[in-house]
């Protein structure tokens, strides 16, 4: 094998071991650790790693799978949920940013073409920074962090037209001072394959991933699944090559094409664990491809640009973010969050200067610019954390409590008998839910029925971490084996300790275990069936349905104190067998007390004008 | 110390009475006040008469808070008094545990005090409405105290809620104290 790989993959791994957590202890972000662990190791650095070729395939995967994984997350429900903000906010931080970039680099005296690319180009943000930075101080719920999203949503999707724009855009031949013209149906060629593979890749996912997903689902072969979902993102990276896009485009259409699917949190679960490591990758490569020797160069140059972009895209980011009227706090952390370039400009300037659009030397420049931005974002929210933040409430603490219109998430486990009608109650009051199962069969047959119940097995942590367990405000465990249940339940409560857990029990002895397990609402699947029938039962023997409705209450509750005292005595048998047995004589006290403790009756006994109706019982027949 | 008095909260949805809400915050925070919010204790509306009546006989004063719905307490005031206050308890042969102690009966209302004119919509005074508890506390020989009517709820001004909260209040600590 070759050992300079192998060496290489030590380097990395070893720099991000020492850096990552040093960089949080000192508070900051990790990103910023990756990207001085990059910087360290590189060609500027201790040149542990100078070969570029390794530098271009580390980062070339690690945008690939970074980018697989976006495009798994911009699901169309989700986009049409946020369509004002993304219509509002996102399209108009955009187009606005790309216009007064462009302008300022046409100022500069770039042509219209290369200043246009430039101005879409830069008004793309940091994904993977933004995404983690929302994830890591789960801000997702406030307006700093769905504002943020729907930026991000339409810069995703914008990245398409921008590079079917870009042959439109370039030079022809080797001579750059020359516009192509842009009739030239060569140029017009390259942006139709564009929009046909892109067609062509949704009506694939539809028909041909798709029942391949669920053929290898239904193996149920672990291994299965995670070789098919690294092969999707292989594949669709190769099919772009094939056509000469980039890879990384591939892997990002491949993840939009799965994400309306019902196996995207499967997907994210079984790739979870390469994404940290490999948005690392990406950082690390980041911050290799900071090319001092350009900064040497022409450092007050790159500074200017670096600050000018920040400073053009913070102020339109803060301004559209006044006028949707946000907090002051949120305007701040939202402008600060979007206001470095991204990882689709290194997609994007690659592919222009493939194209011929862009020159090396500006090619070179923008990358060490957008790198640079990239490195300054942490600081950045550092410096808001410690300075502003303080100052002004990161919250608006006076809002009033929240309306019903931002319900969190609910995870419902298992869409069986049980968690349908648990399902159906919650729909009802527009609660959203994210439903998982692991039955194919199931899925299927609901789907019909126009359910989306997402494929997984619930008792896998990476599965319900990329269900967004963390940020749910309650995860219903209705699937079927009491081990399973009670597996489950632990497994949420230990990693998941602020969620509420609500738990389906077998029977008696089952749900005293999820009490232990520390549920917050344990309920015995077959209870409160049987109570309803017995109370049916009462009635069809004559009794009044009230007095019998009554008597299941009594019933009921009593059957809850049983149920709460015995859990201590259980594992006494002594003890417990004498107590169930005093429960019985308690429950006939307790049946017998509704009427009997003072000659209860509601009323009854009330100056005689209510005949007493011989313990509820009356002869219908009469 | 054990509480010498019940203050019955009878609102089946706190979440949208602004008077309630902030009358029942008020009584929560004095000592020797047992606030029993009986929609959030009974809310399948199944009241267990038993418990109810132990709870009773521990306490000097009975308070009821309540909104005015058709010119009288909500309907689960009514089964808990049903349930509770039973014959050969509180009435009838041997019934006389809730004797001696203290019934208040505090009520807000929608409309102005205007409404509650003679000729007005509501055609008498709120007061007159309660006649049923009146009666109710004579029977079983608890001492009855004026009522508190806060009018307009919804669209009374802060300064006057926070008046007649504190009259409120100052007849609250005075049960508790007394009780001592």
């Amino acid at each position: 094998m070759d050992t300079s790989l192998l060496f290489a993959i030590f380097v990395l791994l070893a720099a991000i071991v020492a850096l990552v957590p040093l960089s949080r202890f000192f508070g900051l972000s990790t990103i910023l650790g990756y990207l001085a662990a990059g910087i360290l190791v590189g060609p500027y650095g201790l040149r542990l790693i100078s070969d570029t070729d390794t530098i271009r395939h580390v980062s070339e995967f690690g945008v690939v799978m970074m980018l697989f994984l976006v495009g798994l997350e911009l699901q169309p429900a989700e986009i049409w949920r946020m369509r004002n903000k993304v219509m509002g906010l996102g399209l108009s931080q955009f187009v606005l940013t790309a216009l007064i970039v462009a302008a300022l680099a046409h100022q500069l005296g770039v042509s219209w073409q290369v200043a246009t690319i430039v101005g879409l180009t830069l008004s793309m943000s940091s994904t993977a920074i933004a995404l983690q930075t929302i994830a890591q101080r789960s801000i997702m719920q406030t307006d700093a962090g769905r504002g943020g999203l729907a930026i991000l949503l339409v810069q995703d999707i914008a990245v398409i037209p921008v590079l079917a724009a870009i042959p439109l855009l370039s030079f022809s031949g080797g001579t750059p001072e020359v516009p192509t013209n842009i009739w030239d149906p060569a140029q017009w060629r390259v942006a139709a394959e564009i929009v046909g593979v892109f067609v062509l890749t949704i009506l694939a996912g539809r028909y041909l991933v798709r029942p391949v997903l669920r053929f290898v689902a239904e193996t149920g072969v672990r291994e299965g699944f995670t070789a098919l979902a690294l092969a999707l993102v292989v594949g669709a990276s190769v099919l772009m090559m094939q056509i000469g896009l980039s890879p990384a485009l591939g892997a990002f259409m491949g993840g939009v094409l799965l994400a309306d699917s019902e196996y995207r949190h499967e997907l994210e679960g079984t790739l979870e664990p390469f994404k940290g490591l490999l948005l690392g990758l990406f950082f690390i490569s980041v911050g290799m491809s900071i090319a001092f020797s350009v900064l040497y160069a022409q450092p007050l140059e790159i500074i200017g640009v670096v600050l000018g972009l920040m400073a053009v895209k913070g102020l339109v980011l803060f301004a559209l973010a006044t006028l949707f009227r946000m907090h002051l706090a949120d305007r701040i952390l939202m402008a600060i969050l979007l206001c470095q370039g991204g990882e689709f400009a290194f997609l994007v300037l690659q592919f222009a200067r493939d194209q011929g659009s862009l020159a090396q030397s500006g090619y070179e420049f923008l990358i060490v610019a957008v790198a640079l931005s990239m490195l300054l974002t942490p600081l950045l929210i550092f410096a808001f954390d410690k300075l502003v933040a303080p100052r002004i409430g990161t919250r608006s603490a006076t809002r009033a409590p929240d309306t019903i219109d931002t319900r969190q998430k609910v995870i419902v486990l298992g869409y069986g008998r049980f968690g349908q009608i648990v399902t159906r109650m919650l729909r009802a009051q527009g609660y959203e839910m994210t439903l998982i199962d692991d039955d194919p069969a199931q899925i299927e047959l609901v789907k019909r029925f126009g359910v989306k119940v997402f494929y997984g097995d619930g008792g896998r942590l990476d599965l319900l971490d990329a269900a967004g367990a963390a940020d749910a405000q309650l995860i219903v465990i209705a699937v079927g084996e009491r081990e399973r249940i009670t597996a489950i339940a632990q497994m949420v409560r230990r990693h998941f300790p602020k969620v509420k857990v609500a738990a389906r029990a077998v029977d008696r002895s089952h749900a005293h275990d999820l009490m232990d397990a520390g549920v917050d609402i344990a309920e015995r699947e077959t209870f409160h069936s049987a109570v309803s029938l017995g109370t049916r039962a009462l009635v069809a023997l004559g009794y009044l349905p009230h007095k019998a409705n009554r008597l299941a209450h009594a019933f009921v509750r009593h059957d809850y104190r049983i149920l709460n005292e015995s859990r201590d005595l259980r594992h006494d048998e002594t003890a417990y067998v004498g107590y169930m047995r005093s429960s019985i004589e308690m429950l006939n006290e307790v049946m017998r007390a509704d009427r009997s403790e003072h000659g209860e009756n509601a009323a009854g006994d009330w100056m005689d004008d209510f005949t007493d109706i011989d313990n509820g019982r009356q002869d219908r027949t009469e | 110390m054990p509480a010498s008095v019940l203050f019955v909260l009878a609102h089946p949805d706190l979440t949208i009475s602004r008077a309630n809400r902030a009358i029942a915050a008020t009584a929560r925070g004095i000592e020797g006040i047992d606030v029993l919010d009986l929609y959030d204790e009974y809310p399948d509306l199944f009241v267990d008469g038993g418990a109810e009546r132990r709870r009773i006989e521990a306490v000097s004063a009975i308070v009821f808070q309540m909104p005015f719905f058709w010119y009288s307490g909500p309907s689960l005031l009514k089964e808990w008094m049903d349930r509770t206050f039973t014959s050969r308890w509180a009435y009838g042969q041997g019934g006389h545990r809730a004797q001696g102690k203290s019934l208040t009966v505090s009520i807000t209302t929608g409309s102005d005090s205007g409404a509650w004119a003679p000729t007005g919509i509501h055609g008498a005074p709120a007061e007159d409405y309660l006649k049923p508890y009146h009666q109710f506390a004579r029977f079983c020989g608890m001492h009855w105290h004026d009522p508190f009517v806060l009018h307009a709820s919804r669209t009374v001004s802060d300064e006057s809620l926070a008046h007649h909260i504190g009259r409120l209040r100052e007849h609250l600590e005075a049960l508790a104290a007394k009780a001592e």
